[in-house]
């Protein structure tokens, strides 16, 4: 246990997210949640879907800027398969548009408004992750 | 610049910070997402500092940005019964 554990980076790249929805709030009114942000993209029309499609690009030229930046590439570990992976995937598609919010959306702005709904939401979604891990882990 | 092209330069900007932040963090990696979530196993609290430190801003913030907001509108209604 721990040696996984980076709370100086953790800490940090929390800080540079808080930012990020900070700012989105402040000048542009906007809840910086990615489910929202992905699945409005869908949903909507014109500058809507316009504003969420730039903040998309800017994630992965953020992340990209990491690499170019630091010299390395971080790891993404993936252990499951692909049909596993897609199976997942959809999950997490309908889950985060039926409870309107995911880690970002709810997790941390919802909490950051003290909102009761997204502290729920918060707390559920985590149970369950925890609960799908340590069931999969009995049963493989 | 318009506002709406401004709009545009802030979620760029946002989005940015965003990315940049997961990638710090760690989180762009998902066995670091499942060692906060394995709980039994080999626990990784890392996320728990992720999320924190996410909240340690925005809450703060946001409370500066709502109360910003009321005063404006509470301004602004004082001036429009004034004025009209």
């Amino acid at each position: 246990m721990l040696e996984e554990f980076t709370p100086i980076s953790g800490l940090v790249g929390g800080l540079l997210i808080g930012l990020s929805t900070a700012l989105l709030m402040f000048l542009n009114g906007s809840i910086a949640g990615i489910s929202g942000i992905v699945g409005g993209l869908v949903g909507r029309e014109g500058p809507e879907v316009g504003w969420r499609a730039v903040f998309l690009a800017g994630l992965l030229l953020g992340a990209f800027a990491y690499v170019l930046a630091t010299g390395e590439v971080f790891p993404v570990r993936v252990g499951t398969s692909l049909p596993v992976m897609v199976a997942a995937g959809l999950l997490v598609g309908f889950g985060t548009r039926l409870g309107s919010g995911c880690t970002s959306g709810h997790g941390v702005s919802g909490i950051a408004r003290l909102s009761r709904r997204s502290i729920v939401a918060t707390l559920v979604f985590m149970g369950a992750a925890v609960l799908t891990v340590l069931v999969g882990g009995l049963v493989t | 610049m318009g506002i709406g092209a401004l709009r545009l330069v802030v979620a760029l900007l946002s989005g940015a910070l965003f990315g940049l932040g997961l990638a710090v963090s760690g989180m762009a990696d998902p066995a670091k997402v499942i060692g906060f979530l394995d709980v039994a196993g080999d626990w990784d609290p890392t996320l728990a500092f992720v999320m924190g430190g996410a909240i340690l801003v925005a809450g703060p913030a946001f409370r500066l940005i709502f109360r910003a907001f009321v005063i404006a509108m509470v301004t602004g209604m004082a001036i429009y019964e004034r004025v009209f």
